[in-house]
């Protein structure tokens, strides 16, 4: 029964932390049709922009839920303003743009904070069910993810900025047409994305430290994540990470967590072959 | 000035043949010249220059201070470097450039054993001497006469270790290991000792390099109750178990020995209430207090001015390059064949982690180890052993001696 309790967390836990890592990557996909092969690196950049702060003396909480998420949406903006803003509507230009990008910050970052940083520990202590413990974090990363959700649903749908946002997604040109300054609505939903994708960062960054290259680790898994999704950005991240993250970690759990990867990679390619346009381009369309 | 075809083919083969001839002609520039040189596969980029850094600047120390003192055979060595950047691939090209361009007398490196297993069978077939300044998982995992090995093996790191910690907490051990060669050797190394002395394992797992996020694992080594943990972590993404750990409150309830710990000087980064009580052995800390060890980190200091950690990894260059010079020295020659047989006749050096000889059946070496334990973020050396084999006595599954030379 405890271990079954713990079973189930676990697998909650894998499914709030695809939704995390690849949410950020959904928006600036779904809403803008941008694929940013910097994602992972925005991670990383949140990650240290975390560390380094909680380093320098900055409160844990403060740094995680704003000194990293601002950080990184300003770097998001500026990279927005000087690159993407140039390629919108050429996606192959975009990538490899984007990918360029991301080698350039691995570099910059392997040069200006190199791979001896410091660890910070994780706090919230530990938890006990029956005669197992989990981390404390575990739950605090299932609620951050959960309170993500809600918040991007209620910005979405329940606030004009939202309205203008989907209907710049639906057609750009419409909006435009009804006096809707486009390149902003751009602007401002690529910052918030890299926000949300600095804020991931941040809160993986207690449990698996930060490295120059540790956005490598995120970015297969969030691509396929948000490919299986589909258009819609928050459903089909949500969907999509329930569906991956239950199948990886059962299979994890039962077996080795090679077979974990494994089994999230043939899910994908099935469900992909099944359904092309992802779970959102075939069912839910008319969520978000 | 007109050329006829005629002419310019005559002149172009007359040139091949030039360069042919000047090719074979001095077909050991390096003997001939006025320096040894040697050469260094390390990754100096990429995820592994955590390693290869340090690794780098302890070859370089070694051979400075081998040359300050009138160098080898009255020539001065000259290291030739090439940074692999973390890619097994280049291993394999750049083992090939070092042997048949540079016509090094020896290569020094690789970090990884995959990527030793590249570079490897590159220089054996181009009869150039390689040595591998790396703990790894022993001569079962390469015996070979024409490699050396300066890093200890797992015998002579868990032969001790893992009873240590049986007598200690009790008999029921689970084992955590990095999935290739080297983890998976260690960890069937670390279940043949525990056996061996009364214990049992109730759990074993091996992870790829990529892997950090250990949730499920650590449910798993709770339901199986084990009286310790061992682990054969490798890596950045591995270095994240410990906080997960730590985390689930697990440190403070199941005790964790680990080999490769410390091989970076993580235990200055790790936040000293996940770390502290973690178990080890090795051939060499920094904290180590004899006076050898101490005037090597202070030369080290002086020469270079971002030292943060040497390490075992690290001693094991700078040891494995005097042990190299002092093998051409008995040999009076850097022939390949010569300084085999000096080092197969038995030598020894005294070096920053004691002394280090040759074990001439397997090319490893025999060192002494100690045991350490992480107290407030430095290593505690708890117990010691002098000059142990690189294999059990007795073990004779490797043996070089028999092999054509």
């Amino acid at each position: 029964m405890d271990l079954a309790m713990l079973a189930g967390i676990q697998i909650l836990y894998a499914i709030a932390s695809l939704f995390l890592i690849s949410v950020g990557l959904a928006i600036i996909f779904g809403m803008m049709g941008v694929i940013n092969f910097a994602h992972g690196e925005f991670l990383m950049l949140g990650g240290f922009a975390f560390i380094l702060s909680v380093r320098a003396g900055v409160n844990f909480w403060v740094a995680m839920f704003v000194v990293a998420p601002l950080a990184v949406a300003f770097i998001g903006v500026v990279i927005e303003r000087l690159i993407i803003r140039h390629l919108y509507g050429r996606i192959v230009e975009t990538i490899l743009a984007t990918w360029g990008l991301s080698l350039l910050l691995i570099g910059l970052a392997s040069s200006l904070f190199g791979y001896y940083q410091m660890g910070v520990s994780p706090p919230l202590g530990s938890v006990q069910i029956g005669a197992y413990q989990e981390g404390g974090y575990t739950f605090f990363v299932i609620g951050v993810a959960v309170a993500v959700a809600v918040g991007l649903y209620f910005l979405l749908r329940h606030t004009p900025f939202g309205l203008i946002a989907r209907g710049t997604m639906q057609s750009a040109d419409m909006a435009s047409a009804l006096g809707v300054n486009v390149k902003r609505v751009y602007s401002v939903t690529f910052g918030i994305g890299a926000a949300l994708s600095g804020l991931a960062g941040a809160i993986f960054a207690p449990l698996t430290g930060v490295l120059p290259i540790s956005g490598l680790t995120y970015i297969a898994k969030a691509f396929i994540t948000v490919i299986l999704g589909g258009a819609l950005p928050l459903t089909g991240a949500a969907l999509s990470s329930a569906l991956l993250g239950t199948v990886s970690q059962a299979t994890t759990l039962v077996s080795t967590s090679v077979l974990g990867e494994v089994m999230l990679l043939v899910t994908a390619i099935v469900l992909l072959r099944v359904l092309p346009s992802g779970i959102t381009g075939r069912f839910f369309k008319r969520g978000i | 000035m007109q050329i006829s075809r005629r002419q310019f083919l005559g002149y172009g083969l007359g040139g091949a043949a030039g360069s042919l001839v000047g090719g074979l002609g001095f077909p050991s520039a390096s003997l001939a010249a006025d320096t040894i040189k040697a050469g260094v596969l390390l990754d100096l980029s990429g995820p592994l220059q955590l390693y290869g850094h340090v690794k780098a600047q302890c070859l370089e120390l070694a051979t400075e201070e081998i040359n300050a003192k009138g160098g080898l055979l009255g020539k001065k060595i000259e290291l030739v470097k090439y940074d692999t950047q973390s890619n097994n691939q280049l291993y394999g090209q750049y083992a090939q450039q070092l042997a048949l361009k540079d016509r090094v007398a020896v290569v020094h490196g690789a970090i990884t054993s995959a990527a030793r297993e590249v570079a490897r069978p590159v220089l054996a077939r181009a009869k150039t001497l390689y040595i591998m300044n790396m703990i790894n998982e022993g001569p079962e995992g390469a015996c070979d006469r024409n490699m050396f090995t300066t890093g200890p093996t797992p015998q002579q790191l868990l032969n001790n270790l893992i009873p240590y910690m049986i007598k200690k907490h009790g008999k029921k051990v689970y084992i955590l290991a990095a999935d290739y060669i080297f983890g998976q050797l260690s960890a069937k190394w670390a279940e043949r000792i525990a056996k061996e002395n009364g214990g049992e394992v109730v759990g074993l797992d091996l992870f790829p390099m990529d892997v950090d996020k250990f949730g499920s694992t650590i449910g798993k080594i709770q339901a199986a109750k084990p009286d310790f943990v061992f682990n054969v972590f490798v890596g950045p993404a591995h270095a994240a178990f410990y906080g997960q750990w730590a985390s689930a409150g697990m440190n403070k309830r199941i005790p964790m020995a680990s080999h490769t710990i410390g091989d970076s000087g993580e235990q200055l980064r790790m936040p000293p209430d996940v770390s502290e009580g973690i178990v080890t052995v090795k051939n060499y800390f920094d904290e180590l207090d004899t006076p050898a060890s101490k005037a090597f980190i202070e030369r080290f200091k002086k020469r270079f001015d971002d030292y943060t950690y040497v390490g075992s990894l690290g001693v094991a260059d700078y040891q494995g390059m005097l042990l190299w010079a002092e093998a051409v020295r008995k040999a009076g020659s850097v022939d390949r064949r010569k300084v085999i047989e000096a080092f197969e006749s038995g030598i020894a050096i005294d070096g920053p982690s004691g002394r280090l000889a040759s074990h001439p059946a397997t090319h490893y070496c025999t060192m002494d180890m100690y045991l350490a334990e992480i107290q407030n973020s430095r290593f505690k050396v708890q117990e010691s052993w002098k000059q142990v084999p690189p294999v059990s006595a007795g073990d004779d599954s490797c043996d070089v001696l028999k092999m054509p030379l």
